[in-house]
C-alpha cells in the first residue's frame, strides 16, 4: 500500500484534480492531464524544455517562477497555478512572446521551444524591464541544440525593443483568466487529502509527504527513523531517482513551512531559513551588499529555473564534494542550526565528516544557517568549470580577508570545493596569512602552502594535475582582484 | 516577405505533436531494454524467470524471436544483429526486450533479467584496433601528382600527429518507435528517423515479411544531426518486434541516459599529416592518414571515412597529395553520422597541418590560406574541377568584414598589455561537398495532390526535423503553382506515398527533395495550363496558349497582358471536372556523381558551397577558460530559397562546431562506458557562450554551380565555421611564445586542456 495525495491546482486558469503517487514528478503529472508542451528530455533539470511558470501565494503576493517540472515534486502543484506554453497562445492567436519568436524564425524543431517561451515569459511578468543580459540569463538553462541562439537572441532584442517602445504592455503578457485562478487559491486554498492505494511491490516510494510544521516533521523523523528522507528543493534527490533510479521509502518536504522560508538579516548576523531558495537568498539586499562571495555563488550556481526550486540548506545537506554554496560558506564562517531533540548550532567546518557524511542525526533536522556579517576587505568567490554557466565546478574557492589600517591581515578564510571529499577550509594557508602583508613574497608562500595542503583526484570533472594547478591558481587570481580591487 | 517555419505556430504553443508524447493508442505496451553490461563478451545465457513474475509483464524477446534475418545492417556486405544471440560488441548494446503493460513495470522486469556472460577483452582506441589490424575495409585512397618529388621539391616540411574527440549529437527528442500492428500481419511505424525507407526495409528483413508490409510513418523530428540517419533503425525494429509479437501497439522510447550510453556519436579520428612547403608559403604536398574509431560495427564508417578523406584538401589546391584512409573497428556503440560527416575531422587536421607551417615561416596563416585556396579550373586530388572562383571571394569578404588587419593589431595589442589573459584569432575557410557520396542514394520523389476546392497536400521524401525542409518544399510548390504557402498542407513523411526514399541527410533534403517538387509540380502547372486555355475560351472567349497562362498570387491569368483571370480553385474545380489527373508525381537524380574508388579519381559532388569565418578568443591562463569575443562569417548561399532559414542553419551549425572543438568532451573507462552520459556532465553551448559581437553575410549571388532555383545546401557546411575558435585559442596559446613550432592543444580545447598546453609551453619556455 502506498499513500497517494489528491492535489488540486489550477492549470492554465482551470481547476484540475490528480491523484498523485508519492514522489511523482511534476512533469509527470502534467502530461498524464494532456499537456503537451511541456517536453522530458533530460529528468535532471539540466534542458530546460519542462519549464512551467508556478505560481502561488507567498508572503501574500502571488508570484510566478520558472521552474523545471522534470525535478519538481509533484506535490508541491498542489495550490498552484501551472501555466505552460499552451495557457499562453494558440496557433491562430499567438501570444506577444509566442509571435516574437515565431517572426524571428527562433524555432526550429521546436522541442526546446515552449520552455524558452515560459522562461521568457516568465522573466518579463516578474521583471518588465528586462533587459538583453537579463534575457540571455533567464534562459542560460534553456538548451537548443538546433538554433545556435541567435535567433533567439534577435528575438529577444525585439521582444526588449517592443516594451521598451510601448509597442507591448507588458502587464497585458499575463492571460486575463489568471486573475480567477489567483483569487480561488486566496480564498480557498485547498486542504491536501490522502488516501491508500494498492501498487505493485516493485513501486519504490510509500509516502511524500508535504509537511506543514516544523513539528511534524520532527516526530515522522523520530518516528520512521532513518526512513524518511527531507527533501528541501529537491533538485538532487529528484535528479537521484529520475536518472539513476535511487528512490527512499519515504520522503517529507519542508518546503511549504513557511517560518523555514525566512532570511532575516540582523545588524550583525544573516539568517537564512531553510526553504530559501537560492532565488530568493540572491535577491535579499544584504546579501549583494555584506556578502559578495555568498551572492557570486549563487548567482553561478546553475540555471534560473533550478535557483527557483533549490535551497542552500539543501547544497549543504546533500554533502556534495563540490557543492558551490557550501564552499562559500565555509569560507564566510557560517553557523548551521540544527534542530532534533534539541536545538544545535554547530560550524560548518565542522559539520562535515566524510564523503557524503555528515554531522546530523537522522532525526535532525536542518532549519537555518546562520553567517555573521563582517566588514571584509575581500570577499570573492572564484568557479572554473568546463562550460561558463549551469555547470558543476572542476574547482571552486572563496577568499575573505580582514586587514588592519597599516595593512596587516586581521584575518583569513580560504575555502575549496571540487578538492577533496567534502568542501574544506585551506587552513595552513589561511593561518599562515594571519599578521603579514599583502606583497609578493606572502603571495608566492602562500601558493605553494595552499598547493601542498589538498590532493585532489581525477574524474569527468577535471583531471588531478588540473585541479591542483587551479587550487593555486585560484588564490593567485583572488589576490589579483585584490589588487584591481584595491586600485578602484 | 521570408516564409515563416510552417510549423513555427504549432512550436511556440507546444501544439506540435512528437512520438509518443500524445494520442497514444489504446491498450499501449512499453518496452524496457536489457543492455549489455560489457563491451565485449559471450553471453552465456539469459534468465527471465524473475521478469515473468512481474506484474504487468507480458513478453521478454531475445534473437531467438525474430522470425526474419537477424541482421539491421544496411550495406550489403554488413551483419549486424538487431539482439546479439553469442556475443555483444558494446556497452549498452540491447540484447533483450522488455514487454510490459507500462513503463515502470518493464523497468522492474528488465532489472530482474539474469545475463551471463564471459567478458572478453575489448578494443577500446585506435591505436589497439590498428595493433590488431581491426579494419572494416581496405584502405581508402586518394593521390595526384608524385608525392615524393612533392617533398623533394619544397623548402621545408612538418609533421605530426592530430587528434580529435567524440561528440554526442544531443538531440531534444530521444531516439523513439510507437509500432503498431496491422490487421494482415504487417506493422506500421511511428520512427523518430531520418531514413524511412530503411528502417522499412530492415524491420520487414527482420520480421521476415515482404518490404510493403511494413510502412513508415514521420511527422517530424525533435532534432537528429545525423544521429538518426542509421541509428534509429535499432529502435525502430525493435519496437516493430514487439508489435509483431503482441499484436498490440507499442512505444519505445529512449531515455537520455540509455541514448547516451547506447548510440553511436561522432567518429573520434587519429590522423598523421606530412606537408611540404616553400619558404614563400605555397604548399607543394600533402600526405595524411586518417584513422577513424568506428566502434563495433560498420554503420556509416566507410562512407563517413570517404567524405574525410575527400575533404583533406580542404579549400586548398595541393598538387601532390596522397590520402589515406582506416576505418577501425573497436568495441564502442558504433559510430555514426553527425553533421559535417567526416569533413570536419579531416578539415581541423589540413588546417591544423597549415596553421603550423604559418607559424614556421612566421607569416599570418591567413596569408597561406589565401595563397593556396583554389582558383578556378584547378582540380582536387580526386579529380574534380572547381568550376568557381568563390573560395577567394569569401578570404576577401571576411577580410573587409572582421577589418582583419585593424583587428590583428588590436589582438596583439592587447596580448602586450595583458599578464594573464591572451586573445588569439582563428580564421577557417569553408568548402563543403554536396551530395551523397553513395551515388545511388541521390535520388528524390513527391507526391502532390490537388484537391477541387484547390487545397494541396504534397507528400515527399525528406524528413522535418527543424531543418524546414517543409518550409523549403512548400515554397518551391507554391511559386511554380502561383498559390500561396497556406494553401498547401506538407504531409508526414509516409513509406506509402514515397518509396525507396534516401536518408534525408549530407544537406541534399531540399536539393533532391525540391528538384522532384519542381517536377512534379510543373507537370500540374502543365495540366492545369492546357485547361486554362478552354476555361478562358469558354468563360471569356479569350484565345490563349498554355505556355502564355499565368499562375500568381492564388489567382490564374490568361496571358501577361489582359487582365481575364480566374481563381486558382475555380480552375482547379474546373479542370476536375473536365477529366484532369490533379494528382502527379515527382522525382529527380543528381546528375553525374561517379566515383571509382580503386583509382580515387570521380566527381563524388554535384557542387561545393563555400564560406569563410573567424573567431576571437579570450583565454585565461591560470584557469584555461575562454570567452569566445567574436565571430564573423562569410557564407557562399547563391540564391537560398529562404535566407532566414539558411541563416538558422549557420547559426546552429556553427554553436555544434563550437561545442565540438570546445567543450564537448567523451571520455571512456577501460571498460568502454563513455563516463558523461548525462547534460549535467555532457555540456553543450548555451545562449551566454555565444558572442553578441555575431556578424553573419550570406553572399547572394547566384552561382552557377548550385542546385534547386539556384539555391545550395546549408545543413552541413557551416558547421566548419565553428571550428575557428578552437584556432583561435591555438593562436591565443601562441601568442606566449610565436617562435615556438611544439603547442600541444588537444582537440576538444577543455579549459583544462588549454591550461595544460598553456603550462607546456611555459616549461618549455623556460627550458631555453
Amino acid at each position: 500500500m502506498i499513500e497517494v495525495i489528491r492535489l488540486i491546482f489550477f492549470l492554465n486558469g482551470k481547476r484540475v484534480e490528480f491523484t498523485s503517487r508519492p514522489a511523482q514528478t511534476a512533469l509527470e503529472v502534467l502530461r498524464l492531464l494532456g499537456v503537451n508542451s511541456t517536453k522530458e528530455v533530460c529528468s535532471e533539470g539540466d534542458c530546460g524544455a519542462c519549464t512551467i511558470a508556478l505560481g502561488r501565494w507567498q508572503h501574500s503576493e502571488f508570484r510566478y517562477k520558472a521552474v523545471t517540472a522534470c525535478i519538481l515534486p509533484a506535490a508541491r502543484l498542489h495550490n498552484t497555478h501551472v501555466i505552460t506554453a499552451e495557457g499562453l497562445g494558440t496557433p491562430d492567436n499567438l501570444h506577444p512572446i509566442q509571435q516574437v519568436i515565431y517572426e524571428n524564425h527562433a524555432t526550429q524543431c521546436g522541442f526546446c521551444t515552449p520552455g524558452i517561451i515560459m522562461s521568457i515569459f516568465v522573466l518579463f511578468v516578474g521583471n518588465p524591464s528586462a533587459d538583453l543580459q537579463e534575457f540571455k540569463k533567464a534562459l542560460e538553462g534553456n538548451l537548443c541544440r538546433c538554433t545556435g541562439y541567435r535567433h533567439i537572441v534577435q528575438a529577444g532584442e525585439a521582444l526588449i525593443h517592443r516594451v521598451h517602445s510601448g509597442l507591448l504592455e507588458t502587464r497585458l503578457f499575463m492571460p486575463l483568466w489568471a486573475k480567477s485562478a489567483e483569487n480561488a487559491l486566496r480564498n480557498e486554498p485547498f486542504p491536501l487529502t490522502t488516501s491508500l492505494e494498492n501498487v505493485p511491490e516493485y513501486y519504490p516510494v510509500e509516502s511524500y509527504t508535504l509537511a506543514e510544521s516544523i513539528t511534524e516533521v520532527l516526530s515522522t523523523l523520530k518516528a520512521e527513523a532513518g526512513k524518511v528522507k527531507i527533501v528541501a528543493g529537491g533538485t538532487d534527490l529528484f535528479v537521484e531517482a529520475n536518472v539513476h533510479k535511487r528512490f527512499h521509502t519515504h520522503y517529507i518536504d519542508i518546503s511549504r513551512i513557511d517560518e523555514l522560508s525566512i532570511i532575516s538579516a540582523g545588524k550583525d548576523m544573516l539568517t537564512i531559513g531553510a526553504t530559501a531558495t537560492l532565488a530568493e537568498i540572491l535577491s535579499h539586499p544584504v546579501v549583494k551588499e555584506s556578502l559578495p562571495a555568498l551572492y557570486e555563488a549563487i548567482d553561478n550556481m546553475s540555471s534560473t529555473q533550478i535557483r527557483n526550486i533549490a535551497t542552500l540548506a539543501g547544497n549543504i545537506g546533500n554533502a556534495s564534494p563540490i557543492a558551490d554554496g557550501a564552499t562559500d560558506l565555509l569560507a564566510v564562517s557560517d553557523q548551521v542550526e540544527i534542530i532534533g531533540e534539541t536545538t544545535r548550532c554547530i560550524p560548518l567546518s565542522s559539520f562535515y565528516m566524510g564523503y557524503k557524511k555528515l554531522n546530523l542525526n537522522p532525526t535532525e533536522l536542518i532549519t537555518a544557517l546562520k553567517i555573521p556579517l563582517k566588514n571584509y576587505n575581500y570577499c570573492g568567490y572564484i568557479k572554473t568549470a568546463k562550460r561558463k554557466n549551469v555547470d558543476i565546478a572542476s574547482v571552486s574557492s572563496c577568499f575573505t580577508l580582514q586587514v588592519d589600517n597599516d595593512g596587516s591581515i586581521l584575518s583569513a578564510t580560504l575555502a575549496y570545493g571540487g578538492v577533496k571529499e567534502f568542501p574544506a577550509l585551506a587552513l595552513k594557508t589561511m593561518q599562515f596569512l594571519i599578521g603579514k602583508k599583502l606583497d609578493e613574497d606572502t603571495i608566492s608562500a602562500t601558493q605553494d602552502i595552499v598547493a601542498n595542503g589538498f590532493s585532489p583526484i581525477s574524474d569527468v570533472r577535471g583531471s588531478e594535475e588540473y585541479r591542483s594547478e587551479l587550487i593555486r591558481n585560484h588564490l593567485l587570481k583572488h589576490f589579483l582582484r585584490i589588487g584591481e580591487q584595491n586600485n578602484d | 516577405m521570408t516564409e515563416k517555419h510552417l510549423s513555427g505556430k504549432l512550436h511556440v504553443c507546444g501544439a506540435s505533436r512528437f512520438i509518443g508524447e500524445t494520442h497514444l493508442p489504446e491498450h499501449l505496451l512499453h518496452i524496457a531494454l536489457v543492455y549489455s553490461e560489457y563491451a565485449h563478451a559471450e553471453i552465456l545465457s539469459i534468465d527471465s524467470g524473475k521478469a515473468e513474475v512481474v506484474e504487468g509483464f507480458v513478453c521478454c524477446l531475445t534473437s531467438r524471436d525474430i522470425p526474419g534475418e537477424n541482421n539491421i545492417a544496411h550495406g550489403n556486405n554488413d551483419l549486424q544483429p538487431l539482439l546479439p544471440d553469442v556475443k555483444v560488441e558494446y556497452y549498452g548494446q540491447p540484447i533483450g526486450v522488455i514487454v510490459a503493460e507500462n513503463k515502470l513495470s518493464a523497468e522492474e522486469a528488465a532489472r530482474n533479467i539474469q545475463v551471463e556472460y564471459k567478458e572478453l577483452e575489448p578494443v577500446l582506441t585506435i591505436e589497439e584496433a590498428v595493433l590488431r589490424g581491426h579494419f572494416y575495409i581496405e584502405p581508402r585512397k586518394i593521390e595526384c601528382g608524385n608525392v615524393e618529388k612533392g617533398f623533394a621539391d619544397s623548402d621545408y616540411s612538418l609533421s605530426g600527429e592530430f587528434e580529435t574527440g567524440a561528440q554526442e549529437h544531443l538531440y531534444l527528442e530521444t531516439q523513439r518507435c510507437l509500432a503498431v500492428p496491422d490487421d494482415d500481419g504487417g506493422v506500421t511505424l511511428h520512427s523518430s528517423t531520418q531514413s524511412m525507407s530503411e528502417v522499412q526495409t530492415v524491420a520487414a528483413r527482420i520480421l521476415g515479411l515482404p518490404t510493403h508490409k511494413v510502412s513508415v510513418d514521420v511527422k517530424r523530428l525533435g532534432g537528429a544531426f545525423g544521429g538518426k540517419e542509421a541509428q534509429a533503425t535499432i529502435w525502430a525494429s525493435l519496437a516493430a518486434l514487439a508489435a509483431f509479437h503482441t499484436q498490440k501497439p507499442v512505444l519505445l522510447c529512449l531515455n537520455r541516459m540509455e541514448d547516451f550510453i547506447s548510440t553511436g556519436k561522432r567518429h573520434p579520428f587519429k590522423n598523421k599529416y606530412k606537408i611540404g612547403f616553400n619558404a614563400d608559403g605555397k604548399i607543394n604536398v600533402y600526405q595524411v592518414e586518417l584513422y577513424s574509431n568506428g566502434g563495433a560495427y560498420t554503420d556509416l564508417s566507410i562512407a563517413i571515412l570517404e567524405r574525410a578523406l575527400y575533404h583533406s584538401d580542404h579549400a586548398y589546391y595541393i598538387p601532390n597529395a596522397k590520402f589515406t584512409g582506416y576505418p577501425c573497428r573497436t568495441n564502442l556503440p558504433p559510430n555514426t553520422a553527425f553533421r559535417g560527416f567526416g569533413a570536419p575531422q579531416g578539415i581541423i587536421t589540413t588546417e591544423f597541418a597549415i596553421q603550423r607551417v604559418a607559424d614556421f615561416l612566421g607569416l599570418d596563416a591567413i596569408e597561406i590560406r589565401k595563397k593556396n585556396c583554389y582558383i578556378t579550373g584547378q582540380t582536387t586530388p580526386y579529380g574534380m574541377e572547381v568550376l568557381e572562383p568563390v573560395g577567394r571571394e569569401m578570404f576577401d569578404e571576411l577580410e573587409t568584414l572582421s577589418d582583419y588587419h585593424q583587428l590583428r593589431h588590436e589582438v596583439d595589442t592587447f596580448n602586450k598589455t595583458h599578464k594573464y589573459n591572451k586573445q588569439g584569432i582563428g580564421v577557417i575557410p569553408g568548402k563543403f561537398g554536396i551530395s551523397f557520396t553513395a551515388g545511388f542514394l541521390n535520388q528524390g520523389s513527391v507526391l502532390i495532390w490537388i484537391y477541387t476546392d484547390g487545397s494541396i497536400s504534397l507528400s515527399h521524401g525528406g524528413i522535418e526535423m527543424g531543418q524546414q525542409v517543409n518550409t523549403k518544399i512548400a515554397q518551391i510548390a507554391a511559386n511554380v503553382l502561383g498559390v500561396s504557402i497556406n494553401r498547401i498542407r506538407i504531409e508526414s513523411a509516409n513509406t506509402k506515398r514515397v518509396g525507396n526514399t534516401s536518408p534525408t541527410a549530407a544537406s541534399t533534403g531540399s536539393d533532391i527533395n525540391g528538384y522532384a517538387t519542381l517536377d512534379a509540380a510543373t507537370r500540374l502547372k502543365k495540366r492545369l495550363s492546357n485547361q486554362a486555355v478552354k476555361y478562358f475560351l469558354q468563360h471569356d472567349s479569350i484565345v490563349t496558349f498554355p505556355d502564355s497562362v499565368i499562375f500568381r498570387d492564388d489567382k490564374v491569368y490568361s496571358d501577361a497582358t489582359k487582365d481575364n483571370s480566374c481563381s486558382f480553385g475555380e480552375l482547379v474545380s474546373f479542370a476536375y471536372f473536365n477529366f484532369t489527373d490533379l494528382g502527379a508525381h515527382g522525382y529527380y537524380f543528381t546528375p553525374g556523381i561517379t566515383f571509382d574508388h580503386k583509382k580515387g579519381k570521380g566527381k563524388p559532388f554535384y557542387y561545393f558551397v563555400f564560406g569563410a569565418s573567424l573567431s576571437v578568443m579570450e583565454i585565461d591562463l591560470l584557469t584555461g577558460e575562454y570567452n569566445l569575443k567574436k565571430v564573423v562569417i562569410v557564407h557562399d548561399a547563391s540564391s537560398p530559397l529562404n535566407q532566414e532559414v539558411d541563416s538558422g542553419q549557420i547559426y546552429g551549425a556553427f554553436a555544434q562546431g563550437y561545442g565540438l572543438c570546445t567543450m564537448e568532451e567523451l571520455p571512456i573507462d577501460q571498460k568502454g562506458r563513455y563516463l558523461a552520459v548525462t547534460p549535467s556532465t555532457y555540456k553543450i553551448p548555451t545562449i551566454s557562450d555565444i558572442p553578441d559581437d555575431f556578424t553573419l553575410k550570406q553572399v547572394t549571388d547566384r552561382r552557377s554551380q548550385a542546385s534547386v532555383m539556384g539555391s545550395k545546401a546549408v545543413g552541413e557546411p557551416p558547421l566548419i565555421y565553428g571550428l575557428a575558435p578552437w584556432l583561435a585559442i591555438y593562436d591565443a596559446v601562441r601568442s606566449l611564445n610565436p617562435e615556438s613550432n611544439q603547442i600541444n592543444l588537444k582537440f576538444p580545447a577543455t579549459p583544462e586542456a588549454v591550461l595544460t598546453a598553456v603550462n607546456k609551453l611555459r616549461r618549455n619556455n623556460d627550458s631555453y
